[in-house]
């Protein structure tokens, strides 16, 4: 029966809002189309900038799948030396955000770089790097571990024994590999690959350092260049059907029929000789290149500054800490409120309305930065006009805070949702009979049995917010800096080696989640095969 | 207390899954609904507890109405405990606050006292301190018990409490809960589809199919004096044989002719409730059976037998008798009244 009378739909419709607002607004903006200066994008920007956006996507896409597949494929079904490790630390990548990798990548290997200068002393030179296909590799190297991980987890819990009852039937294991596991692997495949094709769609630190234009840099260079709003809005619009196509994909794909089968993992079949150093030394070099060497650079680069750490830089990294806390505050509590709302009316709308909330993660920051600005703007004035006020809406904190509400709410939705799910409806009842009302059900039962969901939370959003480049770029008021901005601005100056030190901060708070989830992992691992030996 | 269901309809939009389902279980005794899954036992007892309101008819305590169509009395206004399914024991509290959780308006000694009180009861005193997780599932269905029992609940409920424990400690736990309520002097409901616990805890039990209940007895007579096919059939073993009942009273069949019990059933076609204890080996018997099956118990051998006709019927023979699949032995049926079933 129910309790209380909260309108548990209509909460979660309001956090609904922020979403639709940008949704909203990239559309209408096509009501006032400025003649002049789309005849100028028609000709010079989009011509260049919308098939070169299409093909960093599908190029991305295709890389992560095949490096993510294969390093997924190894170590969860083959034995060889120091698969265990690679098997956690191949994870570690996820931390380290392309605009850092593209930073080392650039400051290394471009024609003023140190390891590009060896080469050409020893008559190697190296071909020009800073294009499309530099940016695409070095998004290929950041957002493998989506797939990686996805894979792999679906392997951990159906490969081995699959594969087992395959070899029992008569196929070699190469063949068990393209006949059993490829297929079983296919939805995790296309799932984690659409994460990483929606993060690729989403970068603007990656592209702008290799100077290529995209989608998301023409927004940025429309406001802030062109000076037109309107114009960065349409662009905005565009990029909302790449958007949309990748979200239609995602849910076709998660119909997907899965076949979960759980249960005691098998052995993983044991590689010899040739086969066994290939694969190592294959995860190794990946290993090393994706981590390894971009932040043994990034240290010694940082070595080299860090007497040199300035003002700016300290306000700057408080600026990113407070923003972080700020943005974990809330989104805490707005995923709370949506995971209690589906619990309390699981109704269809509540549902709906969570679905929208959650949406936000597969929309580009550029895009939601324009999208929120230009609407909250406009009733602005509406409102100055009305009431004879003179509020000018520009950048600020509340706006920020605004759209990494819309853009991440689903990161720290999922913890939360978990976390409440696994609250069974007795232990409210049981609660109930006790005596206990509403709000003492949740003061006295889901809020202790819920932290580690919200530390989860809160913790994933802490450092998404601190990774993030373009929302905070283009609302930020003038003049604030965070670490993000920093490295924005350093490597827009071409200083490689004094953004590392930005850089590794960044890195090393991104490493917090990524502990997390490889501790998660394990204990789920062992939960699931008994402890490692 | 004295708790009594009238009429009561209960279910959701077109899907009624209690039809005017009615009993009384007096003060201090122990009750139980015994049936299937799916039977409506489960919502009698959420009915009961005030978690799933009803359309039609009352539940009434101790003549006070705790639901109607027109009335609904809040859960935690009712007085009643529940042992939940999966126990809902709260995995963030030791078994001592878990035990006081219903406890939080008593004063602190009263509180402390009580506590104490149920940790000798239940046998737990020495892991007061211990998290769920880090309990047997027996002693974790027992911390369940004690925290039910804590506020003094007028009713105690039960839902299918011994379902996640293994056969052996079920029957155990099962004598120790019993123990435990009649010490309290805890008017109780139980709801299983476990007959052994049923039998092993009710004074009454009433066997329940399709939201209702066909018959509200003691364990002997549901057994012995089934009511209804479907009662026959769901508690022990059996087979039916057809026969024909005559105007005497008298019941013809394959194994013989016998006297049906009085009052039961008119002249005509009938079906026997044949329970494998009605059937003893003797070599000395005309009548034979071919063993098709045979299911060691221990003390006994369960013999799947074919009778001349064809027909099966069930067997219990002390364990000695050990014959071959196959094999013919021969066999009596030893009953005073046979129960009968006609369509």
């Amino acid at each position: 029966m129910k309790q209380g009378s909260v309108s548990w739909p209509l909460i979660a419709g309001f956090l609904a809002l922020p979403t639709l607002l940008p949704l909203a607004a990239s559309i209408a903006s096509f009501a006032r189309i400025d003649t002049e200066l789309w005849s100028h994008l028609i000709e010079y920007v989009l011509p260049h900038v919308v098939p070169q956006t299409a093909l960093i996507l599908c190029v991305v896409s295709i890389g992560v799948s095949v490096l993510g597949t294969s390093l997924a494929l190894l170590v969860s079904l083959f034995e060889f030396p120091g698969r265990r490790f690679f098997s956690w630390a191949l994870i570690l990548p996820l931390a380290i955000p392309g605009y850092v990798l593209a930073t080392v990548f650039i400051g290394t290997l471009d024609y003023a770089g140190s390891v590009a200068t060896i080469l050409r002393q020893l008559g190697i030179p190296l071909p020009e790097l800073r294009n499309s296909a530099g940016a695409c590799l070095v998004l290929i190297a950041a957002l493998y571990p989506y797939v990686y991980l996805v894979v792999r987890t679906s392997l951990a819990s159906q490969g081995a024994r699959v594969l087992e009852a395959a070899r029992s039937m008569g196929l070699s294991p190469r063949q068990a590999v393209v006949r059993v596991a490829l297929p079983l692997s296919a939805p995790a495949i296309i799932g984690g690959s659409l994460l990483a094709a929606m993060e690729t769609l989403s970068d603007f630190g990656t592209v702008a350092a290799f100077n290529v234009d995209t989608l998301t840099t023409a927004i940025y260079k429309a406001w802030f260049s062109l000076f037109s709003v309107d114009a960065a809005l349409q662009i905005a619009g565009i990029l909302l059907l790449f958007v949309l196509c990748l979200i239609i994909l995602q849910s076709r794909a998660s119909a997907m029929a899965r076949v979960d089968m759980s249960g005691p993992n098998a052995a993983p079949h044991r590689l010899r000789g040739t086969a066994a150093r290939s694969a190592s030394l294959f995860c190794s070099l990946i290993l090393l290149l994706c981590l390894g060497l971009p932040v043994m650079q990034l240290v010694l680069w940082s070595l080299e500054y860090l007497s040199r750490a300035d003002q700016r830089l300290i306000a700057a990294a408080k600026n990113s800490v407070s923003l972080g806390a700020l943005a974990a505050l809330l989104l805490g509590v707005a995923a709370l409120i949506l995971a209690y709302a589906i619990r309390r009316n699981p109704g269809r709308l509540t549902r709906m309305a969570m679905r929208t909330a959650t949406l936000g993660y597969a929309l580009p920051g550029a895009l939601l930065a324009v999208g929120l600005f230009v609407p909250l703007a406009a009733m602005a004035s509406v409102f100055n006009a009305t009431f004879s006020l003179n509020i000018i809406l520009q950048g600020g904190i509340g706006l920020m805070l605004l759209a990494y509400l819309v853009r991440f709410t689903a990161v720290a939705y999922a913890p939360i949702a978990t976390g409440l799910a696994k609250i069974k409806p007795s232990l409210d009842e049981a609660a109930r009979l006790a005596g206990h009302g509403a709000l003492a059900q949740v003061s006295k039962v889901h809020l202790p049995l819920l932290r580690p969901g919200l530390a989860a939370a809160c913790a994933l959003v802490f450092v998404d917010v601190m990774k993030e480049m373009p929302i905070t770029l283009m609302m930020r008021p003038f003049g604030w800096d965070t670490l993000a901005i920093r490295v924005f601005e350093l490597t827009s100056e071409g200083e490689w080696e004094q953004a590392a030190l930005p850089s590794l901060l960044i890195v090393i708070v991104g490493l917090l989640p990524v502990w997390l989830l490889v501790r998660n992992m394990d204990q789920r691992e062992n939960k699931l095969h008994g402890p490692a030996t | 207390m004295d708790l009594q269901l009238e009429n009561v309809v209960a279910g959701y939009k077109g899907n009624t899954v209690l039809h005017g389902l009615s009993l009384r279980i007096a003060q201090g005794s122990l009750g139980c609904l015994l049936g299937p899954s799916g039977c409506g036992k489960t919502t009698a007892l959420r009915a009961i507890a005030g978690f799933e309101p009803i359309t039609a008819g009352r539940i009434l305590c101790n003549g006070e109405v705790l639901s109607s169509a027109e009335h609904w009395m809040a859960p935690e206004k009712r007085g009643v405990g529940m042992v939940f399914q999966d126990l809902a024991l709260m995995p963030h509290l030791n078994v001592r606050d878990n035990i006081a959780f219903g406890l939080h308006r008593q004063a602190r000694a009263t509180r402390r006292a009580r506590v104490d009180e149920l940790l000798e009861l239940v046998g737990l005193a020495q892991s007061e301190q211990a998290f769920p997780h880090e309990l047997s599932g027996g002693q974790q269905q027992r911390v369940a018990l004690a925290r039910a029992l804590a506020p003094r609940p007028r009713l105690i409920l039960l839902d299918e409490p011994f379902s996640s424990l293994d056969v052996e400690l079920r029957e155990r736990l099962s004598q120790d809960v019993r123990r435990i309520l009649l010490k309290e002097r805890m008017t109780a409901l139980l709801v299983t589809h476990s007959q052994l616990e049923a039998f092993a805890m009710a004074d009454a039990i009433g066997v329940m199919q399709g939201g209702k209940l066909l018959q509200w007895d003691v364990a002997y007579n549901l057994y012995h004096r089934p009511k209804d096919r479907f009662v026959a059939d769901f508690v022990g073993e059996g087979a039916f044989l057809p026969g024909q009942r005559k105007c005497d009273g008298r019941v013809e069949m394959e194994l013989g002719v016998l006297p049906a019990r009085p009052g039961a059933n008119e002249a005509g076609a009938v079906d026997i409730l044949i329970r494998p204890d009605d059937i003893i080996h003797d070599d000395e018997s005309p009548m034979t059976g071919e063993v098709l099956a045979r299911a060691f118990r221990g003390a006994e051998f369960l013999y799947t037998l074919r009778l001349p006709s064809g027909r099966e019927v069930l067997s219990l023979v002390p364990s000695h008798h050990d014959h071959a699949i196959g094999s013919r032995i021969g066999i009596r049926l030893d009953v005073e009244h046979v129960i009968t079933f006609s369509d």
